[in-house]
């Protein structure tokens, strides 16, 4: 039963737009109250327009423009529409606080979702394996969610178009690395990607091959700390991969 | 002609990529912006970004507002997968908290359309008393609880509530005097 008082709620209506009210049974009240009351409605809306403006109240900085380029990519590797399978169809005249609940219902789990699709859509398998194991996609978002560093690739001449990014957590022997304009190549052939510490010895991170789309997101397993590593890079090699680089090199990492 | 927000989200639900090109364009830069804001790392922003448009392609279906609504919309998203994200990095809420100036710099790269509420807001924000302020920027670009908030700032919970709702009724009567 709604017991506030339209006093009560202009109390609580600032907490309820900045969403910063801690006590879910009050919110739930809070929305049923302004439902039906239109003074208290009106008032919501403008601190909701308020906050609204702290999203625009900040320097704007235009994106680089490769994270278009990555974003199309994977809309053209196939991320299916989702289709609401997840979660409740949204009535067809929704109320105030259920159109805002079906906007942000359940982000957690839909960023998981979302993750989960990208890295089936980009996926690439680890050749150096005798029998190829598919890392668990979760660990690869897991990875991905948690790295704190992150170091561009650019294509060499071999592959100009070529780009990658490797992300980890400096004190972690995984990390991934995600592949983009790279070309699929011959069985007989693998992407080696080479960890290049300060005194220039080199350890294998992957063996990989790319999709028909030029895409691969890589799990990487590094036998040292990823901290230790000052250069990376990718070279063309045998399947199986080599001890040491002797094919082309396709993506090198940028010098800081 | 340019096509409206509502024309283009429903290309995306007939799964026009093009569509999705375009709304990009249109919206990245207010997206990447707040994401920064929040996050303070841009690798971070660049694939929460990313993640926004993602979401924007894979469920059009939940956006049931005017055209009106949709840049609001949009901008939430973000702020939900920037806040999602500062959450998950649990250690930040300790270290790297920072109720600074850096969300409201000087008024810079800023178009006409949006010059004028902007200055108007800066305005409000840079007079309001700094513990006022600090309130709202933890509760809108660092997504803390009031609790959370209190607890941060040693300060106890009524007294938060009382900066919280002094400050947001400044920035309310800005918005309601435009």
């Amino acid at each position: 039963m709604n017991t506030l008082t339209c006093g009560e709620v202009a109390e609580l209506l600032p907490e309820l737009a900045l969403e910063a009210l801690d006590d879910q049974v009050m919110r739930d009240q809070v929305l049923a109250h302004i439902d039906v009351c239109p003074n208290c409605r009106e008032r919501y809306e403008s601190l909701f327009k308020a906050v609204l403006s702290l999203a625009t109240a900040v320097p704007q900085k235009a994106p680089p423009p490769l994270l278009k380029q990555a974003l199309m990519q994977q809309v053209a590797a196939g991320i299916p529409a989702l289709a609401a399978q997840d979660e409740p169809a949204i009535a067809a005249e929704p109320t105030w606080q259920q159109r805002l609940r079906s906007v942000f219902g359940h982000p957690a789990l839909m960023l998981s979702a979302l993750l989960a699709v990208a890295a089936l859509a980009g996926y690439a398998y680890l050749a150096s394996r005798p029998a190829p194991v598919a890392p668990a996609v979760d660990t690869l978002d897991r990875l991905v969610v948690e790295s704190t560093e992150a170091v561009k690739l650019n294509g060499t001449p071999q592959a100009p178009d070529a780009w990658a990014d490797l992300r980890f957590q400096p004190d972690n022997q995984e990390a991934v690395l995600v592949v983009g304009d790279l070309s699929a190549l011959d069985a007989d052939k693998t992407y080696q990607l080479w960890l290049v510490d300060s005194a220039g010895k080199r350890d294998t991170g992957a063996l990989f091959n790319c999709g028909s789309k030029g895409t691969a997101k890589v799990l990487v397993s590094a036998p040292r700390r990823m901290r230790d590593y000052v250069r990376f890079g990718v070279t063309i090699e045998p399947a199986g991969g080599s001890p040491g680089p002797t094919g082309p090199g396709v993506l090198r990492s940028v010098k800081s | 002609m340019e096509s409206t927000d509502l024309a283009l989200m429903t290309r995306i639900r007939q799964r026009d990529s093009a569509a999705l090109s375009e709304l990009y364009d249109r919206y990245s830069t207010r997206v990447y912006s707040l994401c920064m804001a929040i996050l303070r790392n841009e690798h971070a922003a660049q694939e929460a970004t990313q993640d926004v448009f993602i979401k924007i392609w894979t469920h059009p279906e939940r956006y049931q507002f005017d055209d009106n609504r949709f840049c609001a919309w949009v901008l939430m998203i973000a702020r939900h997968r920037s806040i999602d994200q500062l959450r998950r990095d649990k250690h930040r809420l300790n270290d790297q908290i920072s109720i600074d100036d850096e969300h409201f710099p000087e008024l810079r790269d800023v178009d006409g359309e949006q010059q004028a509420r902007w200055r108007d807001m800066q305005h409000v924000l840079s007079s309001l008393p700094p513990e006022q302020r600090a309130v709202i920027v933890l509760a809108y670009y660092h997504g803390l609880s009031q609790s959370e908030i209190a607890a941060h700032l040693n300060s106890p919970l009524g007294t938060v509530k009382t900066r919280l709702r002094l400050a947001m009724e400044k920035l309310r009567v800005v918005v309601v005097r435009d």
